[in-house]
Parts: structure tokens; C-alpha cells; sequence
């Protein structure tokens, strides 16, 4: 235990004390060295709990220089280009990790000592709900100054931004844009890698990586199907859902269960695409008095999902804000959309006034709309733009009957059948929520996490059903000459019922989508039909 | 990784040798080739010989022009450096690993081997270069003193090296620590340049007390100015601290850029972020590239250590940049595509397959299933027609043009990306173009040098290739005013900030339409489902109406489909072995090499046939059941899609059967719409329909009384029907009927009240009108 202790109190000291043993195998392999002794030792649960943590909580300011610390982190840019260090130091000690000597001006380096590491900036999980990590912390974070403020998705919003130096290159190999990661290593601080037309002398928090490992998507891990649930899922659900009719949509259970189902989605292949259906929730009614109130249903979906995040969209936010992230003088500025993998994005029509929309804002709405329709999203680069491959749940309120800006897969108009009035319904504070106990609060998040990692088989049985269905529906319609209103039953309409059959399964912890599931889902698309 | 290690084993004098050996004996093509490719210099022996009078020692001669200031740049090609020693395993190699060493010992081979000048100076000569001969002369005299000059304050010229021809072009992230010190080349877009600024070389001083002067080499960006005299001779000697000034008219400045470099699209794996590169340009080799070129940059890799307050906190190394060696601009040969062997072997495969055509079309789009005669058209589209210019100087256009109309959710913009992927030119666009740029161009300020430049649109970008717009129809007007000259005249006219010009727009049209009121309406007539002026149709040589029709046989096939798809999150294997879409490309792009003419024979048989269509074409007309117009364009259109097929089998003549099979697609693509035309005589006696053209007809003889009759015929006007349908669509937006109106005509007409109120509540369902002032009007939408 020892070297445990050691790696946790004076990971300086052990790295170099890793080294000199190392030394005989010499310096190439060095760094896979550390991973895989790092990871070895700090990987298990009890120990991994042990490393601090890096957030606004515990701010890098308030670490020890070089101490060892664990950040969770979105990936927001891989571009920067790799940086060399001296990996023998001319003490014949060890180089790298912020460990490495001064150099007079004009001093030879010796070359063949040089190696790379991958440098990326990281910043503080968007959108991350605050149950996910530290259920106790329920005062609001001390203030504090973000660095690199134009790196972070949501404009105006105190975030962690950490300059992560990767020396392993098997480790640095797989990390894309919006991963989401623990990086655990060394902290201190350095100057930001940046032109050497601006030498900027503001040091950045630093992170020097040990190791590092992926977070899932749930953040928490959860398993499918839910063992634990199993017994009484059904019912689980339905409360679940009649929870988020009545804290978040007024009571209406039909567009609680759209929410739900669309907020599990995920992209299951892009060739052919099977992608997350994107959900319009028609005729909400606007904040009644200030317009920047967040719905009710926002605070209600951030106690189940563990990546949810709210944009509200306004005349002003359209044509001034980012969405696409852009690169400006080789520094990628991050941009609205750029959000991690399995987060539930709510656009809120409600606050959208008379007026213009410019250029910008063309641009924003149409990447948005990309967004939902294929799942990707382009950076803007000089003399080119790149796509890259999101997965983003979204989920639009509007006012009036479809939304204004986008064309979503699925419309349901919302019926409330509570009070009217808003500021104690569809807007009431986070504070008004009656959330149910604790120990139904944490079934609903296993639920739906485990709902999200699910994989659910169609079966040969269902397949053959689904045909005959679909072909008596379109024969019948013929018969009917129903197309004289223009509601023909098309492929499209059939494969989004096979999603949200697919959905339904998911929803219920099944491995299967069994026939129940595709009534199910005609039902539900039945029953919201009925009200258009 | 392992960074290069100096071989100490290596004698600089013997390298010297070696090099001054090369310098002046290097016979290379003549001086006045030196711009020229160095593809020639393989020359065999014989002609070597025979020639080698009339030949100069290549870079003797230049050393001459150095020496007599007329030349500047010294670039030392590395393929001859390979030539002459007839390997790569010396001298090359040792130049491309350890190239600023080398950069070095050639310039002081060249100092050595310089020869006098054979001008002498004159009033003509820049100042810099009076006084490098008036140091020149005092180095002379000053021989075997030690206060000589450096050699490098008098070199008028700037040395490079030319990578070898064979050394790849590799991109940004390729570029490792291992490269350090190399002479790599690397491909890339030019992102930003800086201005071009003096980079000082050697700073001169003169002592204030003893006027000696002073010499310092600068090879950093920062360097600490030498404030006392160190003159031996004079202040040393006498113990005076002589202060020094600095002159800058004595010092030696090289022009000096910054530039950054970005990867390209194609060499940024999926997933990543292009990276960019800092890339220092010196001497002659600035003020070459601009914002947005395509560069392959041939230059030294190097590392910039920290400096100043950044050493003291970090300690450590870290920018990168090249110091290049040698620009090569790329500019459209970008776009073509270099055939290897093994692509040959594969394009020769696919030209003995007898039934080329049917498998290349299959293999366009192959997971959407049937349309095989519109994939046909699309392969056609491809391959295209040949593009005339008559002695007269008018164009005849070869690009074939094709119209895809139908249902939503019938893959029209699957197959229109597919074709858009694989033209080498194809640009995907959407009528509505959303950017401010649009279809055709716009003015645009520029993002990095904030000038206003014109931006071509879609329409210009797919110059020479094809332009795939979605959603003609909901095309903007200006954009659709414009559509009429690219795809006859082949041009764009621009008109705007005071720009006027013409922009070439060779390219062939791709579109997908959606009918009116978004679905086909077998209700009313395929005329008035096209929401398409005449005019612009007849300029496409193809169009198909693709519908949603519910058949037993498809719905199984698409139902099976989509549950296959989501059993096993893919799409289910095919029955026929798909060509690769690179294989494709390659293909059509040798077939568009050919130039196929028409025989006599065939010709008279296409006027043949031609006659016979304008006749049918008559016929159908009287009877009123045409939709499509047989003209001259009809004519044009046989040929061309004949010489697209002809250019298919690689064939040098268009033959027959070229001519039946593009008849047949013709007959096909009318086929399509006359199917419908069938149906709409059967559904269109119900009651429902007629009321609704007679509302339809109230509606229009509301404001003009002309319009009913001449919608069926309409088609066939030309221009003239052109303009009334544009008029109609402009009318139809809000026009409102009285209920009353409308009812009292219905009834005295002989229809019921129940079917009346059926028809309004259909077409309302529609979303064709919609009932206002609670339910006593409708409004036409």
C-alpha cells in the first residue's frame, strides 16, 4: 500500500522514482511505463475515489503545486499541435510531466533526447448534473474566474478549463472532441501552448497525465437490464413518467412519455441511419413574466439524466451566440452545440420576440436542424469545414403548434390538465418540485441510465408482424383512397414507429422488442395523432 | 520514434569535396529550361553526348548570374544532386536528414567556387549591392588579415534545396519529432500569412572612437546588442571603451514571413481536427502564398525553444515550425486524380464486363432499391455528352441535365448526394440556400484579408462537374432567373456591388423536386403537380416522377428493409456485386476523355426518329394529353445521351443502338408521367374533383378570366405559358371565395351540399385552403 500512498501524497517522487527503475529499458518506453503503473496501483475503486478532484468545488488554485488530482473533462480541442520535451533531463534525471530544466538562450538541446506529447484543452463536463458525482454538494460552487472563457460550450458559465499533456502516445491516440474522460496525473501550472506571435505569459492549469479512462455516458454506471428493477419495471416507469407529467408538463402523461422515450435515444448506426428521434413539444405556453425563466421540466430532467443541458433561444442568442464551434487564429472556440455524447439538449422557443435574423443566425438554426436531422455537426475552419459525428438528444418547447425555427421527428401538443397558471406549473422554481424519495429518485436514474447503455434485438417474429402491418395499413389506405387527406402511411412513418417501438423496449429493460412494445408504440403515436 | 543522431563518422571536408565536385560539374539542361519541370533530365546517354556541347554546367552558370547580380535564388535540386551521384544512400540522404548542416557547407562551397563577376557595378545596381562590392574589394586587399569580412554578410544570394520528385507530400500530424532537422515536404491549405518583415542576419557597428566596424551573426529571434568596441587593433589595444552604433545600412536583412498551414479535408482522419503548422518563409521565397492556396512546402523541420520569461518558468521546448526550402503551388491539378497500377487493372477488368451498364448504374446509390432507368440517366449524367464550340463560336452544351420529381421519402436526396460524391466536381446544394451565397455568387467580405471578393455559389463551384440542387422547386427567384442561362448559355452573369462579369458554369444540373403542396396529388393534373415554369423544364433532357404508391410487392420489400435494418443496424447484403465509387470515378473520367461523333448513318436515323416524336408529340397535343413538349432540344438531347452511352463502351463513334437506348429513356421518362395521367382520368370524373376545379376555376376568373383554359395546354406554350404560370403562382397565394359564392355555383351546377362540404373539408385537410371568417370564406394558401 505504500506506493500507493506515495503516488497519492508525492506523485512527483514517484514518477521519478518509476524512472530510474525503468532506466535500463530506456526512455521510448517510458511513458507506456506510467500508464500502465499508474493505472495499476490508482485504478481501483477505493484508491480512485482517494485522488482529488478537480472542480469548481476544488478549484486548481487550491492544490499544492504538482499535486495528483482526477479532472473530468469534455475534450474540447485535439488540434493543438504536439509539443516537445526533453525526456533526460541533463541531470540524467527524468524529463517531462513539468519536470525539465532551465535553458539558457541560445543553449544546444540534444536532439535525440526530445520527445513529443500530445497537448489537448479540456474543460469541465458540460451540461453535467450535479447528482452525478457528489450527491451532498448542494451549495452552489464559490465563484470563480474561468480562463479561456471562448473554449466552453455555455457562454457565461464558471467552468474548469485545463490544459491536459498527454505523454503516452497509445493513450493520446484515441481522444476525439466532446469525449468525456477522467484524466487523472500531476497539476501544476504552465504557459498555454500557444502562436509564438503572442507570447503570452499567463500560466494555465496543466494537467500531466498519468493515465487516463473514458466515462460512460451515464456517468454512473448502470446496468441493462436493470436486475435490480426487473420485478416491478412497469410499474417503476409509469411512475416515473406520471412524475415528470405532473412536476414538468402539467400533468399531461402522453408528452411525458415522448420526452422520456426521445431523451433515451441514442445513434445506433449511421449507414443505414438509425438515429435518435428529436421531439417538439407544441403549444407551451411562453414564461409568464420573465422571459428567461427556465421550464419546470428542465429542473425534473436533470434529476434523471446525468448530461442534460438548456438553450434558450432567442433572437439574441441566434444571431450573436456560437453554435458551431469555429476557428479562429488556430484556436478552436467552442460553440453551443458542441456537447458530449448522450446529452439531452432542451431548446426553448418561449422567449423568441419580433425581429430579425441575420446571417449568423441563418447559419445557426440550419447547423441546429443538421444537428437533429443526421446527427452531425460542422466545425468551421478557414477555407474549409469538418463534420463531426454527435449525439445529441433534442428536445424543442414552442408555443404555437410546430416549432417556429426546426422540423422535428416527432410533434406532440402539449394538453395540460392542471391549474393554469404557469409560475406554479410549467415554471415553478427547482425549489417547488415535490420530488419523490430519495430511494424512488435513485430507481428513476438507474431507469434511465440503464434505458440509455441498452442494446434491444428485433426478432424475426416482430419482423414478420411489422411487415404484415404494414402492408395491410397501406392496402387498406389504398382501398379507402385515404391519401385524399394526405396522411398515407409512408416508409418514413414506419421507421420511426419501429423507433419508438425499439424505444419502448429499451424503456422497459427488455433485450427484445416483443409485439406489446409495437402496439405500444402505434398506440402512442394513436393517442398523439388524436390531438393534432 | 527515434530522433536523428548525428553521424560523427562523416568528414565536412570530404563532404565539401563531394559537394564542390557537384557544383562544378553538374551538367544539367540548358539555363534558360531552369523553369522548367526536371521531368527531362533522364536523358540517355547518346543524345547526352551528342548534346553535351551545347549544354552549360547548370549551376555554374548560375553562380555566374549570382556573381553578376542578375539571379538571387541558388536552388539546389536534390534529383540532380541523385543524378550525379547516381545514389541515395549518400550525399542525398545525408543532405535531407541534416539539412541545415547542409545549407551551410554548399554555401561555403559556393563562397569558394563563386566566380568574378563578368558585369561590373553600376548606377543601375540597389545600394546593397555597391556596398557588398565595395567590401568585396576590401576583403581582397585585406587578405590573410584576420579582420577580414564574414563570408556571409558579402552572399547576395539565398540558397535552397529542392526535394527530391519522388519524396510524398505528407500532412501536418505526420509530421513527428523524428522528422526534426529533416528536409520533409508537407501539403496543406495557407490559413494565414503575415506581413513580410525585415529578419536581421548580421548587425553591423561602428566604434565611436576608433570608426572600426563590427560584425555580429544573428541566428536567433533575440539577441543581445554588443555595446563595447572588442576592436583588437584599436580600442582593445589602447584600453578605450569605445562605444559602438548600430548601421543599419551596413547590416544584412532578409525578408521574412510567417505563415500557418492547415491540413486539407482529405488528410485529416474521421473524427479529428485539422491541425496547423507554423511555417517561416525567408529571402525570395516570401510574398509567394496567399490565404487559401493549396501548397506542397518543402522545408526543414525544426524546434523554436522557449525564450525569456517562458525558459525560466518551463524549462522546456516547444513550437515547431519548417523553414521552407521550396513552394509548390497547387492549384487546379488538385482535382485530378492519379491512376495506379492497380486502379488500371481494375478499370480494364470492368471494360471487359458485357454488362458494364447495367452494373454501373446498379452500382449508383446500390442500397436504394429499383429506379434502374433512373440510375441509368444518373450514370449518364455522369459520363455526359461532348460539349461543341461551332466555327462561329457558339457552344453547344453536351452536359446532360436531369430532373428528379416526387414524393417525399423516395430517396431523391440519397441518390442526389451519392451523384454529388462521386462527380469529381459535385456540389450538393439545396434550392432554398440557406447561406447568403446561394446558387449562383455573391459579394462577400473576406474573413482574413476583409476585402470584398466575389464568392461563387454553388453553381460556379461545380464548374465542369455537376451541381446536385435539392429542392428545386422552393428555389429563390433570383436564383431561378439565373438557372435559365447555366443551363443553356452554360454562364453566369453577375450584377452586384459593382461588379459586372460572367462566370463559367459548364456544368450539368442535377435536381430533385418536390411536387406542389409538398405531396403528388393525383387529384389534379401532373402539369399542375410540376410546379415547375416550362421553360426551365424543357432545358432538362431527362425528368421522372418518382411516386410513394402503395403495391403490395414494394411495401413487402421496403417494410422487409427497414426491419432488417433494425435487426442488425445495417443495411442487408446485395444481390450484385457493387462497383467501388473510386473505380467509378476513375472509369468515367477516362470515358469523358472520348469525343464520340455521329455517323451519317446514325444521324439520319435520329432525324428519323426525331420526326416521328415531333408527330406523336402533335397528336398527343390535340387529344390533350400531353405533359411533355417534343422541340428541338428534344433533338438535342437524343444525341447526347447517344454520345454519353458511346463514351461508355470508350467508343470513338456513336452507333445505333446508342440512339434506341436513349430513345428508350426518353419514352421512359415520359412514361412516368403519363402513368399518372392514366389514373387522373379515372379519379378525376368524382365529384369531389370537379368541384374542386370549379372552385379552383371561380377562384381564378375572380381576377382573370383567362386562366382555366389554358392551364391544360399551358405546357406546350413556351415562353408564353411560362410567363402565365408565373403569374398564377404569384395569385394564388390568399385569394378568398365566398362560401356563398361558392355554394350557390356548386348547386346550380348539380352537386350536393354534402359533397360540397366533403370536397372543402378535404382540400382544407390538404393544406390547399383554409376556411376564414368563421367558415363563410376560404382562403386559398
Amino acid at each position: 500500500m505504500s506506493s500507493v500512498f506515495d503516488a497519492l501524497q508525492n506523485p512527483t517522487a514517484a514518477l521519478s522514482e518509476l524512472y530510474e527503475q525503468n532506466k535500463p529499458q530506456g526512455i521510448d518506453s517510458f511513458p507506456s511505463t506510467v500508464t500502465s503503473h499508474f493505472s495499476a496501483i490508482l485504478k481501483p475503486q477505493d484508491v480512485f475515489q482517494q485522488i482529488p478532484v478537480l472542480d469548481l468545488y476544488h478549484p486548481p488554485e487550491s492544490f499544492p503545486d504538482r499535486s495528483l488530482v482526477v479532472f473530468n473533462a469534455m475534450v474540447q480541442d485535439t488540434s493543438i499541435s504536439p509539443e516537445l520535451y526533453l525526456a533526460t533531463r541533463n541531470s540524467n534525471e527524468c524529463g517531462g510531466w513539468g519536470l525539465a530544466d532551465e535553458i539558457a538562450p541560445n543553449e544546444d538541446v540534444q536532439h535525440e533526447n526530445l520527445r513529443e506529447c500530445s497537448t489537448f484543452w479540456t474543460v469541465s463536463i458540460p451540461g453535467l448534473s450535479s447528482w452525478c458525482y457528489d450527491e451532498n454538494q448542494l451549495a452552489p460552487p464559490p465563484p470563480y474566474i474561468s480562463i479561456q472563457k471562448h473554449k466552453y460550450p455555455i457562454p457565461n458559465t464558471p467552468h474548469i478549463g485545463v490544459q491536459v499533456k498527454v505523454y503516452d502516445e497509445k493513450l493520446a491516440q484515441p481522444i476525439r472532441t466532446t469525449d468525456i474522460m477522467s484524466f487523472v496525473g500531476i497539476l501544476n501550472f504552465e504557459p498555454l501552448h500557444s502562436s509564438i506571435n503572442l507570447p503570452s505569459s499567463a500560466n494555465v492549469p496543466t494537467l500531466h497525465t498519468f493515465f487516463c479512462t473514458p466515462i460512460s455516458r451515464t456517468i454512473v454506471p448502470r446496468s441493462f437490464p436493470g436486475s435490480s428493477l426487473l420485478p416491478s419495471i412497469a410499474g417503476l416507469r409509469k411512475e416515473l413518467i406520471q412524475w415528470i407529467a405532473d412536476e414538468g408538463l402539467g400533468g399531461d402523461c402522453i408528452a411525458a412519455e415522448w420526452v422520456f422515450l426521445c431523451a433515451l435515444a441514442r445513434v445506433r448506426s449511421r449507414h443505414p441511419p438509425v438515429l435518435p428521434l428529436s421531439l417538439t413539444i407544441a403549444g407551451f405556453p411562453p414564461p409568464p413574466d420573465n422571459l428567461e425563466t427556465q421550464p419546470a421540466l428542465y429542473h425534473v430532467l436533470s434529476q434523471i439524466f446525468p448530461l442534460i443541458s438548456i438553450l434558450p433561444l432567442t433572437l439574441d442568442t441566434l444571431n450573436n451566440t456560437a453554435f458551431c464551434p469555429e476557428s479562429k487564429d488556430e484556436d478552436l472556440y467552442s460553440g453551443r452545440l458542441q456537447q458530449p455524447k448522450g446529452t439531452v439538449l432542451v431548446l426553448t422557443e418561449g422567449a423568441i420576440t419580433e425581429g430579425g435574423i441575420f446571417n449568423k443566425g441563418v447559419m445557426n438554426i440550419r447547423a441546429t436542424q443538421d444537428m437533429m436531422s443526421e446527427q452531425t455537426l460542422q466545425y468551421i475552419f478557414p477555407f474549409s469545414n469538418f463534420q463531426f459525428e454527435t449525439e445529441v438528444n433534442f428536445l424543442v418547447t414552442t408555443e404555437g403548434k410546430r416549432s417556429t425555427f426546426f422540423k422535428t421527428d416527432v410533434t406532440v401538443p402539449l394538453r395540460l390538465s392542471v391549474s393554469n397558471d404557469l409560475k406554479h406549473s410549467l415554471y415553478k422554481s427547482e425549489e417547488d418540485i415535490t420530488f419523490p424519495s430519495v430511494q424512488k429518485l435513485f430507481q428513476f436514474r438507474e431507469l434511465a441510465g440503464g434505458s440509455m447503455i441498452g442494446n434491444v434485438a428485433v426478432a424475426e417474429a416482430l419482423g414478420k408482424h411489422v411487415e404484415d402491418d404494414f402492408i395491410r395499413e397501406r392496402s387498406t389506405e389504398n382501398d379507402k383512397g385515404a391519401s385524399v387527406n394526405g396522411t398515407t402511411f409512408t416508409p418514413d412513418d414506419l421507421i420511426q414507429r419501429m423507433l419508438v417501438a425499439r424505444l419502448v423496449a429499451l424503456s422497459l429493460h427488455q433485450t427484445e422488442v416483443t409485439v406489446d412494445n409495437w402496439e405500444n408504440a402505434k398506440k402512442l403515436e394513436g393517442q398523439t395523432k388524436n390531438r393534432v | 520514434m527515434s530522433l536523428p543522431v548525428e553521424n560523427i563518422s562523416i568528414k565536412y571536408d570530404d563532404e565539401k569535396e563531394r559537394i564542390k565536385d557537384f557544383l562544378s560539374k553538374f551538367k544539367g539542361a540548358q539555363a534558360k529550361d531552369l523553369e522548367q519541370d526536371f521531368a527531362n533530365i533522364g536523358i540517355d546517354d547518346e543524345n547526352d553526348a551528342a548534346a553535351a556541347e551545347n549544354r552549360s554546367l547548370k549551376y555554374m552558370h548560375q553562380l555566374q548570374q549570382i556573381a553578376n547580380r542578375d539571379q538571387q535564388m541558388l536552388i539546389v535540386d536534390l534529383e540532380d544532386v541523385l543524378t550525379h551521384e547516381n545514389t541515395t544512400s549518400e550525399l542525398v540522404t545525408r543532405i535531407r536528414s541534416n539539412t541545415g548542416r547542409y545549407v551551410t557547407l554548399f554555401s561555403e562551397v559556393v563562397d569558394k567556387l563563386m566566380p568574378q563577376p563578368t558585369k561590373d557595378i553600376s548606377d543601375q545596381d540597389e545600394v546593397i549591392d555597391v556596398i557588398l562590392h565595395q567590401r568585396r574589394e576590401r576583403n581582397e586587399q585585406m587578405e590573410g588579415s584576420q579582420d577580414m569580412f564574414p563570408e556571409h554578410l558579402l552572399r547576395r544570394y539565398n540558397l535552397y534545396f529542392k526535394p527530391l520528385a519522388t519524396d510524398l507530400p505528407i500532412a501536418v500530424r505526420e509530421v513527428k519529432g523524428a522528422s526534426l532537422g529533416r528536409l520533409i515536404t508537407v501539403r496543406g491549405i495557407v490559413t494565414r500569412v503575415s506581413e513580410v518583415k525585415p529578419l536581421l542576419q548580421v548587425n553591423a557597428y561602428t566604434c565611436d572612437s576608433c570608426g572600426s566596424e563590427t560584425f555580429q551573426d544573428i541566428s536567433s529571434k533575440t539577441f543581445t546588442p554588443i555595446f563595447n568596441c572588442e576592436n583588437e587593433n584599436e580600442c582593445k589595444k589602447n584600453g578605450i571603451r569605445g562605444s559602438l552604433h548600430m548601421q543599419t545600412r551596413a547590416c544584412r536583412f532578409s525578408p521574412f514571413q510567417e505563415v500557418k498551414i492547415q491540413e486539407m479535408p482529405d488528410q485529416v482522419p474521421v473524427g479529428h481536427i485539422p491541425r496547423s503548422m507554423t511555417v517561416h518563409v525567408n529571402g525570395n521565397l516570401t510574398r509567394l502564398m496567399n490565404p487559401g492556396d493549396i501548397v506542397h512546402l518543402g522545408g526543414i523541420f525544426l524546434p523554436i525553444p522557449y525564450t525569456g520569461f517562458q525558459a525560466i518558468r518551463a524549462g522546456l521546448l516547444t513550437d515547431t515550425y519548417l523553414e521552407v526550402h521550396y513552394v509548390h503551388q497547387l492549384k487546379k491539378q488538385y482535382n485530378e486524380m492519379e491512376i495506379t497500377a492497380d486502379m488500371e487493372r481494375q478499370i480494364a477488368e470492368l471494360r471487359r464486363d458485357p454488362n458494364l451498364y447495367a452494373n454501373l448504374s446498379q452500382s449508383i446509390a446500390p442500397e436504394i432499391y429499383g429506379h434502374d432507368d433512373v440510375k441509368k440517366a444518373l450514370l449518364l449524367l455522369l459520363v455526359g455528352g461532348v460539349t461543341k464550340v461551332t466555327g462561329d463560336g457558339m457552344k453547344i452544351r453536351g452536359d446532360i441535365n436531369v430532373c428528379l420529381m416526387g414524393d417525399p421519402g423516395v430517396a431523391k436526396s440519397q441518390l442526389l448526394k451519392y451523384i454529388s460524391k462521386i462527380a469529381p466536381r459535385g456540389v450538393y446544394t439545396t434550392g432554398k440556400g440557406s447561406s447568403g451565397v446561394g446558387l449562383t455568387a455573391a459579394v462577400m467580405r473576406d474573413p482574413v484579408t476583409d476585402e470584398m471578393v466575389l464568392e461563387g455559389g454553388a453553381l460556379v463551384l461545380a464548374d465542369n462537374g455537376i451541381c446536385c440542387i435539392d429542392e428545386f422547386d422552393k428555389m429563390e427567384e433570383s436564383d431561378r432567373t439565373a438557372i435559365h442561362e447555366v443551363m443553356e448559355q452554360q454562364t453566369i452573369s453577375i450584377n452586384k456591388a459593382g461588379i459586372s462579369t460572367t462566370l463559367n458554369a459548364r456544368t450539368s444540373i442535377l435536381a430533385a423536386a418536390n411536387p406542389l403542396y409538398g405531396r403528388y396529388n393525383p387529384k389534379i393534373s401532373p402539369v399542375e403537380n410540376i410546379n415547375l415554369p416550362a421553360a426551365l423544364l424543357s432545358r432538362f433532357d431527362l425528368l421522372f416522377l418518382i411516386l410513394d404508391k402503395p403495391t403490395r410487392d414494394g411495401d413487402e420489400r421496403l417494410a422487409e428493409h427497414v426491419t432488417y435494418v433494425h435487426m442488425h443496424n445495417r443495411h442487408p447484403e446485395l444481390e450484385f456485386e457493387v462497383i467501388e465509387p473510386n473505380v467509378m470515378r476513375h472509369y468515367i473520367a477516362l470515358a469523358r476523355q472520348r469525343r464520340p461523333t455521329v455517323p451519317r448513318e446514325v444521324s439520319s436515323y435520329v432525324v428519323d426518329s426525331y420526326v416521328r416524336l415531333r408527330k406523336m408529340s402533335k397528336d398527343e397535343e390535340l387529344q390533350n394529353k400531353s405533359h411533355t413538349y417534343t422541340s428541338a432540344r428534344t433533338l438535342l438531347g437524343i444525341l447526347r445521351l447517344a454520345q454519353a452511352l458511346a463514351r461508355l463502351r470508350w467508343a470513338d463513334v456513336v452507333e445505333h443502338a446508342d440512339v434506341d437506348e436513349a430513345l428508350r429513356l426518353m419514352e421512359c421518362s415520359k412514361e412516368s408521367l403519363v402513368d399518372e395521367d392514366d389514373r387522373e382520368v379515372d379519379i378525376d370524373r368524382s365529384p369531389i374533383s370537379r368541384l374542386f376545379r370549379l372552385i379552383k376555376d371561380m377562384s381564378g376568373s375572380a381576377e382573370s378570366s383567362s386562366g382555366r383554359n389554358q392551364r391544360p395546354k399551358r405546357f406546350g406554350k413556351g415562353p408564353g405559358g411560362e410567363r402565365d404560370m408565373d403569374m398564377d403562382s404569384d395569385e394564388e397565394g390568399g385569394r378568398i371565395l365566398s362560401l356563398v359564392d361558392i355554394r350557390a355555383r356548386a348547386l346550380s351546377s348539380g352537386y350536393t351540399e354534402a359533397q360540397l362540404m366533403e370536397t372543402i373539408t378535404s382540400y382544407e385537410d390538404l393544406g390547399i385552403w383554409i376556411r376564414v371568417a368563421g367558415g363563410s370564406k376560404i382562403q386559398f394558401i
